[in-house]
């Protein structure tokens, strides 16, 4: 059985339903980090790990006005923007909560044991349990990544009126992964819980500390998920508060959806904090008349977090604060069977009827259903606009790279590698004396494969690309080839107009602009994302040359400097290091064959610069041209 | 990103304006008694930060409540010496039109006004508010501070209710030059405020800028572009005019709009979204927030709710297309440099052929004979120049500051392109442009106007840093491959080989033959300097270059060349051909 969530399979019910009585069962001990069951029946078997909630609402926020911190990208190493390393955000609170468990509980073990013998877990957790299944969930694929050979199973997330806990990258990364359809959040139409994040913490002021308290089990006063906190006047007060900021946000992201064009809306920004909290995964809709209605592109899930619980009469409202609460404490009813879940996917929220008009198909009655107005509907109808358009986008390049011209581009400069070498020239210092007519032809060449990777940054940077580029196998094969093979030239054209002197070195950083371009920057992080190697810090094999010149321009100087008197010991230290590795590095770039052997060509700025390098920054090490 | 589908975002707009606070915490303070006010001539304001707040707001109330429509030029300001609002002139518009009142109000209270805005730092974040004419003050005191660099945080709002009336068109072309000043604007306007009376019926010369947020007593909408806004203001006022105009509690509206975000708006009767675009659709929610629907239609015959729908329609896309379709410089940036790697190699390829690239594309043009790959080179020179005019009117368009930092980036490129390719829009010049051969003007004089302002940048104060950084580079870089730094070398040497000509020219006056002299002595004294500091290529001592031309015919006219300093220089072929190149030559 997948348990992915398709349009065709479904996850199972009895896993659901166990789920469901785990979820609620972990509360009652709340002084357990977690409680673990094992089912044998299923196939494979399953291992059931769920946690109960934790704290009052207040004690989510670790500080004003959200409490989101950088996620410790050690413990997920692929929740970032590759290209520009950027973490996703994290709830501070949850993160520090998990990481306690991690150090204090045997939850560690557990996952192991069960991988080891491949079981599938699943992790699930309701209110504020869930952020703990959530993080377990990731913590278990980013260790255990499944391959054919493995045979590990991955692990799933069921949550039942789950908090959000992670910003947009968040939700960008797990896409990126493909992991969004391992995470499954179940949320009741009215539920509060999944909303409230969407606030700052000023928002809970003491009139709302025993509903504050519904939320946890720890307290004295028996409050946790008591229905006569509910009945309380303030619940309609708090269900307030809690939507205007989700308007705030979604209004805020809506108009972005629709392309607003008015910079007025950064200005009030800059007044108005709003949250950075973002749905990700697959969330499930429950009407409350049995209806489940499925959607995965998480700007339609955030528009619906807000609309689906719109109310349409101010008299409405006593009676939505209190069903706010009681739909997050009762334990889900789940009515099983294809025919009761909606799937709002791609093409029906592309074509999402503007009104209501009547009709019963299925999708018109889940607009129905959840009470989305026209405005709700075209909000809808613009998310999945957007994610159109960025396949779109994809889709344009992709013809642009897969085109004859670009493949023969690239061939013209594969051939002047190859024609300078048998001139005994690397490419790399041919280019740079730019004296032969070929010279010039490749650097027309390189302009011209720039325009088109410059076009992809650009569009990366603006989120003009679907979430998976970055992890899609042909880009990085693309971009690693012509990576490997232009650069050389761009350090070469860098060295060869002296830019160095004005702009700094070209792998340096001088005034927060970086002179290597971010075509080469952001594509080696795909490929070290999808090696899983650690990100280089300095340079890679295809501007090693940078390095080369660095250290021949230090080297030179350091000699010149002897002369005058002022010789500098640390500079030689380090430079000796710097030596060391780079040769290091050249020979296990050569022996796996990314690095050709033309760069030990005699002549070349490599071999030149070796050659003279005075014999105290060798250290015994030697390069050699290699024999033809 | 824009998507295959257009929508238009007013109403999502206005809901965040109308949750986020803002407009309730300004009208706070506007109708606040507590707060002290300072008292001026006919004005007064009030200055307030709240506690669990890191910003201020200021507030402007005027004493008179009539808002006169009488407009005043800003040359008129600029003759009595006014110039806080000269810097949103440009040299292509220099003129707008502001509301006369207000800017009487602003200038009657001038010194205390500076006064208040030396204690607003880069740092003060800040919201300006008024009602009225109070709001028209506030929009001149916060155009007053757009007078210098605004990053992203420290941009100020300013939030006025009811129709302040500002400035003409050309006050809106101004400011919706810079994507921030913009952005600075937010107008909030009742649908029954009576100071939409002069939009009924008749037109003004008023031009609205910056978003408005349209209300009725449900609900409430923005729009952004200035044409539209117009639109639904002379709208407004037509029905209003028919009702008799009433008045409006900003207050109450806007503490009603903030519990309203949280509910459905009501779709009223009548509205059949039914085969609607997307954009269509949102338009016409848009105008069911203002009451604009087909129950008003049927008792106001005048107004035609399809008709409006499809008139904003047209009127959004225009806007929505002119917005995109704006000029962006990174775009065509490696194209750019495509070709002028072209030139390069062009330029290379004739130094193989021992000959200079400016005499080069000069024999070309004046023997009209050209290979295929020649040809290419007039291509790529027009392509460039066509970026760069564009480029330079661009940056001339913009603000002043903004204008500057966009100067800074493109100064290292533009100053290329200006060496690089000045050569051979001079060879051009002098030999195949017909006003040339009529008129005989020299190149100087009809110098395109993008290299001058390309060479006015360099000048600039932001090209103090490229300066010294060029003068350090000096002693490395190889004067073989340079370009020259004056890009109008050649118009000096062309212009010195017509001199040349005038002097030994027997017919010609004598007096004419002085003057002539004169400027060869002023020429030579240049190529001096210009050796000196090794910022001439090592091209034009080329064997038939137009240089060498002009030194063996210079040479000829007058014997005293040999005690001249240059003369010394060009004595010995060593001089130019290895010492200058190695940087040995003895200058002094």
């Amino acid at each position: 059985m997948a348990a992915a969530v398709g349009s065709t399979e479904f996850i199972v019910a009895e896993l659901v339903e166990k789920a469901i009585s785990m979820a609620w069962k972990a509360h009652k001990t709340p002084e357990k980090h977690f409680i673990l069951e094992k089912n044998r029946k299923g196939e494979p078997q399953q291992v059931f790990i769920s946690f109960p909630a934790s704290g009052s609402a207040k004690d989510w926020y670790s500080q004003k006005p959200f409490g989101e911190l950088p996620i410790d990208l050690e413990l997920f190493p692929s929740l970032k923007r590759i290209g520009h390393n950027e973490p996703a955000k994290l709830n501070e609170a949850f993160q520090a909560r998990f990481q306690a468990i991690l150090s204090k509980s045997s939850l560690e073990t557990e996952v192991k044991d069960a991988m080891d013998k491949k079981r599938q877990i699943v992790f699930t957790g309701h209110s504020s349990g869930s952020p703990m299944a959530i993080l377990a969930t990731l913590r278990t694929l980013e260790k255990y990544p499944t391959t054919k050979s493995n045979g590990w199973v991955p692990p799933v997330c069921v949550t039942f009126g789950s908090p959000l806990i992670g910003n947009n990258i968040f939700s960008h990364a797990t896409r990126r992964e493909n992991w969004s359809n391992f995470f499954i959040h179940f949320v009741m139409r009215y539920d509060i819980v999944p909303r409230i994040l969407l606030s700052p913490l000023s928002s809970f002021d003491q009139r709302f500390e025993p509903i504050s308290q519904f939320f946890n089990p720890n307290h004295k006063s028996k409050s946790f998920m008591s229905e006569s906190v509910g009945r309380s006047s303030v619940s309609s007060d708090f269900f307030s508060v809690v939507m205007s900021n989700a308007a705030k946000v979604t209004s805020h992201a809506a108009s972005k959806l629709l392309g607003t064009t008015d910079s007025a809306i950064e200005t009030i920004a800059n007044f108005v904090p709003l949250s950075p909290y973002r749905p990700f995964g697959t969330y499930i809709f429950c009407t409350g008349n049995g209806k489940h209605v499925v959607v995965r592109n998480p700007d339609a899930v955030l528009q619906l977090l807000f609309f689906s619980a719109q109310l349409s009469t101010e008299a409405e409202v006593a009676q939505v604060g209190y069903r706010s609460l009681q739909e997050h404490r009762t334990k889900l009813q789940l009515n099983l069977g294809m025919e009761n879940f909606v799937f709002l996917e791609q093409d029906q929220l592309e074509n999402l009827p503007l009104i209501d008009d009547g009709s019963k198909d299925d999708i018109s009655m889940a607009c129905n259903d959840l009470g989305l107005s026209p405005r709700a509907r075209l909000c809808l109808r613009a998310a999945a606009g957007l994610e159109q358009q960025r396949l779109i986008n994809e889709k344009k390049l992709k013809e642009k790279i897969d085109s004859p011209e670009v493949e023969e581009n690239l061939k013209k400069v594969e051939k002047y590698k190859q024609v300078m070498e048998l001139k005994n020239i690397c490419y790399y210092d041919a280019f740079k004396n730019q004296e032969s007519s070929e010279d010039f032809e490749a650097n027309v060449k390189r302009l011209q494969l720039a325009m088109l990777w410059d076009e992809i940054v650009e569009k990366l940077r603006g989120y003009e690309l679907p979430d998976e580029f970055e992890g899609r196998p042909e880009w990085i094969e693309h971009a690693t080839r012509f990576r490997r093979l232009v650069e050389p030239l761009d350090v070469a054209n860098y060295y060869r107009h002296e830019r160095q002197l004005e702009a700094g070195t070209y792998l340096g950083k001088k005034s927060g602009k970086e002179s290597r371009p971010s075509r080469y920057r952001l594509t080696q992080r795909w490929f070290e994302h999808a090696e899983r190697r650690k990100m280089e810090e300095d340079y890679s094999e295809s501007c090693f040359w940078a390095e080369v010149e660095d250290l021949s321009h230090i080297t030179i100087n350091n000699v010149n400097g002897r002369v005058s008197g002022s010789f500098d010991k640390d500079v030689v230290n380090q430079t000796q290091e710097r030596v060391a590795k780079l040769v290091h590095r050249i020979k296990v770039w050569i022996d796996n064959k990314v690095v050709d052997k033309d760069v030990l060509l005699e002549g070349s700025t490599l071999m030149n610069w070796w050659n003279a390098l005075p014999s105290q920054y060798k250290n015994g090490l030697s390069i050699k041209s290699p024999v033809f | 990103m824009t998507q295959l589908n257009e929508f238009s975002s007013g109403t999502e707009l206005a809901s965040y304006v109308t949750s986020s606070g803002v407009l309730s915490r300004s009208w706070n303070t506007i109708s606040s008694s507590t707060i002290p006010s300072n008292k001026g001539q006919r004005l007064s304001w009030k200055v307030h930060s709240e506690e669990d707040s890191d910003f201020i707001i200021i507030v402007f109330e005027a004493k008179s409540s009539q808002v006169k429509t009488d407009l005043v030029s800003s040359l008129e300001l600029k003759k009595q010496n006014k110039l806080h609002f000269e810097f949103l002139c440009t040299r292509k518009s220099p003129e707008f039109q502001v509301n006369k009142d207000a800017c009487h109000l602003f200038y009657e209270n001038l010194q205390r006004l500076d006064d208040l805005k030396s204690h607003i730092t880069s740092s003060t974040r800040l919201i300006v508010t008024g009602q009225g004419l109070g709001g028209s003050v506030a929009i001149l005191f916060t155009l007053s501070l757009l007078d210098r660099t605004l990053t992203g945080k420290n941009r100020p709002l300013c939030i006025t209710f009811g129709l302040p009336l500002i400035g003409d068109t050309n006050l809106q072309k101004a400011m919706s030059r810079s994507t921030t000043w913009n952005s600075c604007f937010l107008q909030v306007v009742s649908h029954k405020d009576p100071l939409l009376r002069p939009f009924d019926p008749q037109a003004t010369h008023y031009m609205p800028f910056g978003t408005f947020l349209f209300c009725s007593d449900e609900s409430s909408t923005c729009f952004e572009n200035p044409e539209s806004i117009l639109k639904i203001l002379k709208v407004l006022a037509s029905i209003q005019g028919n009702q008799g105009f009433q008045s409006a509690d900003y207050g109450n509206i806007v503490e009603k709009l903030y519990r309203k975000s949280i509910y459905k708006d009501v779709l009223p009767r009548g509205v059949d979204m039914n085969g609607y675009s997307t954009l269509q659709a949102s338009i016409s929610l848009q105008l069911s927030a203002l009451g604009l629907t087909p129950q008003v239609q049927q008792q106001q015959h005048n107004i035609d709710i399809d008709n409006l729908v499809s008139t904003m329609e047209t009127l959004e896309k225009k806007f929505n297309y002119q917005k995109r379709a704006t000029f962006d410089p990174t775009k065509k940036l490696n194209s750019e440099k495509v070709n002028m790697v072209q030139l390069e190699w062009f330029k290379k390829d004739s130094r193989n052929k021992n000959i200079g690239y400016y005499d080069r594309y000069k024999n070309m043009l004046s023997t009209n004979m050209f290979s295929t790959s020649e040809l290419d080179v007039i291509n790529y020179r027009k392509n460039l120049t066509n970026y760069w005019e564009k480029m330079v009117e661009a940056a001339e368009l913009k603000p002043q500051k903004e204008g500057a930092q966009f100067r800074t980036r493109w100064l290292f490129a533009g100053t290329n392109y200006r060496r690089m390719v000045e050569p051979l829009e001079i060879a051009n010049y002098y030999y195949s442009n017909e006003e040339y051969k009529k008129f005989g003007k020299s190149y100087l004089e009809n110098r395109p106007k993008h290299y001058k302002q390309l060479e006015e940048w360099l000048k600039e104060g932001i090209g103090a840093a490229a300066a010294a950084s060029n003068s350090t580079s000096i002693s490395t870089k190889n004067v073989e491959s340079i370009l020259n730094f004056d890009s109008c070398f050649w118009a000096h040497v062309e212009e010195a080989l017509i001199s040349c000509k005038v002097v030994k020219d027997v017919k010609a006056n004598v007096l004419k033959k002085e003057e002539e002299k004169k400027k060869l002595h002023d020429f030579e004294d240049y190529v001096y300097g210009l050796l000196k500091n090794s910022e001439v290529s090592s091209d034009i001592f080329l064997r038939d270059s137009s240089y060498m031309t002009w030194w063996n015919e210079y040479e000829k006219i007058d014997g005293a060349v040999s005690h001249s300093k240059l003369g010394r220089f060009m004595s010995n072929a060593d001089n130019y051909n290895v010492k200058y190149v190695k940087g040995t030559y003895n200058f002094n």
